[in-house]
């Protein structure tokens, strides 16, 4: 399983994403918010979006990181197939990573969930036994 | 945390260290009993932790879960001591409610509900590649920003009656469009005139019992008249407002994050440039929001033209009235110059009050307090108690009682149609998942919630509407 979405939050929609690495739960995580808007499979991969990020920690590199997913959909009508996450530096915070989607077509996507934003709320980002674990909260 | 009943409807947290004052919770025991089952309480706790917090920290009786702030929840912070926080206030910047009246009669309506809620299902966008009522030019938008309801009158989409009624008269002049980031800018863009998803609605309802004849005479409502509510906010350019803040509040004061029991409640101290940006930033997402619920109207009520043929001026679709919940105003308690931070919360100011409309000035002012998609809405008018007991709030609506996860399996789409048609409601939405989210098991009691409301004096209830026609995005 790459990810699951939890039971815990009243109003807003809780996320855990799995990976064996840092790289592979940011993945999943960017994969279970494509799929929050609409279903990844029905889009085709047109448009490509580079992302270079820096922060001040992990937490907010995540943050910055999925919140350019959001961005991208409100500003530009995109959703989102796949994502490649090129590199994470843990030390410095930053990454590089491209995102592979096309416009929202209402004819071939249907939409299932407006994201507001993403939240820092209970977010956890942990180094479990086998790999790394990721939950975090949008605002829906 | 040590919980305390002080009366049948009122309740305290104790106040404990670090808490600098303590909880209070306006809540029945079954809707309390809801209410602990998530963290509202603890976050309660957090947000009289506050600087500059006056009196308590409140839960009103929709209050859930949110991420800093409670949803349902008010905090009045001095302007000097104090602060302002964007997670006191929510992604959704002036998310409110507004209700169009209308002269038609519910057996009018009835037969028909199903074609005209499909023309108002055409008619209004719903945004992001579903379209937007106008493309509004980037240099433009700043006229939005900075002036709202005003911006849409000068171009044809309010009348002066709309802007009377609405709070604020749909503009707040604290603001400055150059505080809003380009990003902000936008997300904003392709979205000017459209309803967004998730929980915001339309509605097509009538009066189904009232509760108080003489306020409900000056209000202009009778029982069986239609109405038409809408519920949305300040889509994605003020969400990304709270966002841009969020982060450079964090930037700027390290300190302060570090000692706060969630990193949400970051607030930039007042006096400061930053409380300043924002705030000025926060309104002009406020006046954002009200020029969108602006151009929504404008398009309902080109919709019943066609569809009845009639002018809207012969329709009746005045507006009742528009409130904003969630937001943060600068008002003034006991002599305190505070940030009311309303978060899910309803203004609700009494009679005489100077921010009370001149029509409504002998009564007070609306209070709209949506429930489920299945029950029903309440219309009350805002009380001296509030004033006294609640920072001049009351709750916003029925407050969500399960998770959507929990939605989805509890109530299928199709299970949701099902209850929706035994109801006599025609449903229309964009997605099956919004249906199971919005379903009204997924809800609070509203009655009980205004119930609550009513007997505290923080808003008292005038009529009840039920809705014919629902539209989600």
């Amino acid at each position: 399983m790459n990810y699951e979405y939890l039971d815990t939050s009243t109003a807003d929609l809780t996320i855990r994403a799995f990976g064996k690495d840092l790289k592979e739960a940011f993945t999943n995580s960017a994969m279970a918010v494509f799929n929050t808007m609409v279903d990844a499979g029905s889009v085709s991969e047109q448009e490509i979006k580079l992302v270079s990020k820096k922060a001040k920690d992990i937490k907010s590199l995540f943050y910055d990181f999925i919140e350019e997913i959001i961005y991208f959909h409100d500003a530009e009508g995109l959703v989102f197939k796949t994502v490649k996450v090129e590199d994470i530096d843990e030390k410095n915070n930053t990454l590089r990573a491209v995102f592979k989607g096309e416009n929202f077509n209402p004819k071939k996507h249907k939409p299932k969930n407006n994201i507001k934003a993403i939240t820092y709320y209970d977010m956890k980002i942990s180094h479990k036994n086998s790999g790394f674990e990721i939950e975090f909260t949008l605002d829906l | 945390m040590k919980l305390r009943q002080l009366t049948e409807l009122e309740w305290e947290i104790e106040k404990e260290p670090p808490m600098l004052v303590p909880g209070r919770v306006f809540a029945s025991k079954p809707l309390l009993k809801i209410i602990q089952e998530d963290e509202s309480l603890k976050q309660l706790n957090n947000m009289a932790q506050l600087p500059g917090i006056q009196k308590y920290a409140i839960a009103l009786p929709d209050a859930h879960q949110g991420y800093g702030f409670c949803i349902g929840g008010v905090a009045a912070l001095s302007t000097s001591e104090g602060g302002i926080s964007p997670g006191g206030i929510g992604f959704d910047i002036n998310c409110g409610v507004r209700v169009i009246k209308t002269k038609l009669k519910r057996k009018e309506v009835e037969p028909c509900i199903k074609e005209l809620t499909n023309s108002l299902f055409t008619g209004v966008p719903k945004g992001i590649g579903k379209g937007s009522i106008i493309n509004v030019p980037r240099n433009e938008l700043k006229e939005v920003l900075a002036r709202g309801s005003n911006w849409a009158k000068d171009k044809g989409f309010a009348t002066d009656s709309d802007l009377r009624h609405t709070e604020d008269n749909g503009y707040l002049k604290n603001n400055n469009p150059d505080f809003v980031s380009d990003r902000a800018v936008n997300r904003g863009l392709p979205e000017v005139g459209s309803l967004g998803s998730g929980n915001h609605f339309l509605e097509i309802q009538f009066v189904e019992e009232i509760y108080n004849e003489s306020v409900s005479k000056v209000f202009g409502l009778e029982r069986d008249d239609v109405v038409v509510m809408v519920h949305c906010g300040s889509r994605g350019l003020g969400h990304q407002v709270a966002s841009d803040y969020m982060r450079s509040i964090e930037d700027a004061y390290p300190d302060i994050v570090k000692n706060l029991p969630d990193r949400e409640l970051a607030y930039a101290p007042g006096g400061s440039d930053l409380a300043d940006k924002y705030f000025k930033a926060m309104n002009c997402a406020a006046n954002f929001a009200w020029a969108n619920r602006q151009l929504i109207t404008y398009s309902v009520r080109n919709v019943f033209e066609k569809f009845f043929d009639h002018s809207r001026g012969a329709l009746g679709m005045e507006l009742l009235y528009d409130v904003c919940h969630n937001i943060a105003k600068i008002e003034t308690y006991d002599g305190v110059e505070c940030y009311v931070h309303r978060k899910g919360a309803t203004r609700s100011f009494p009679k005489n009050h100077p921010d009370v409309p001149e029509d409504y000035k002998n009564v007070g002012q609306p209070v709209i307090i949506p429930g489920s998609m299945g029950t029903g809405c309440h219309i009350l008018v805002g009380s001296e108690g509030a004033l006294k007991k609640s920072f001049g709030s009351t709750a916003h609506g029925a407050g969500r009682l399960m998770s959507r996860t929990k939605a989805y399996k509890e109530f299928p789409a199709v299970k949701v149609n099902q209850i929706m048609q035994d109801k006599g409601i025609y449903l229309k939405s964009e997605t099956k998942g919004t249906i199971s989210e919005e379903a009204p098991g997924v809800y609070k009691d509203v009655d009980e919630v205004v119930r609550v409301s009513d007997q505290l004096d923080l808003a008292k209830k005038v009529c009840r509407l039920k809705p014919l026609g629902v539209i989600i995005g």
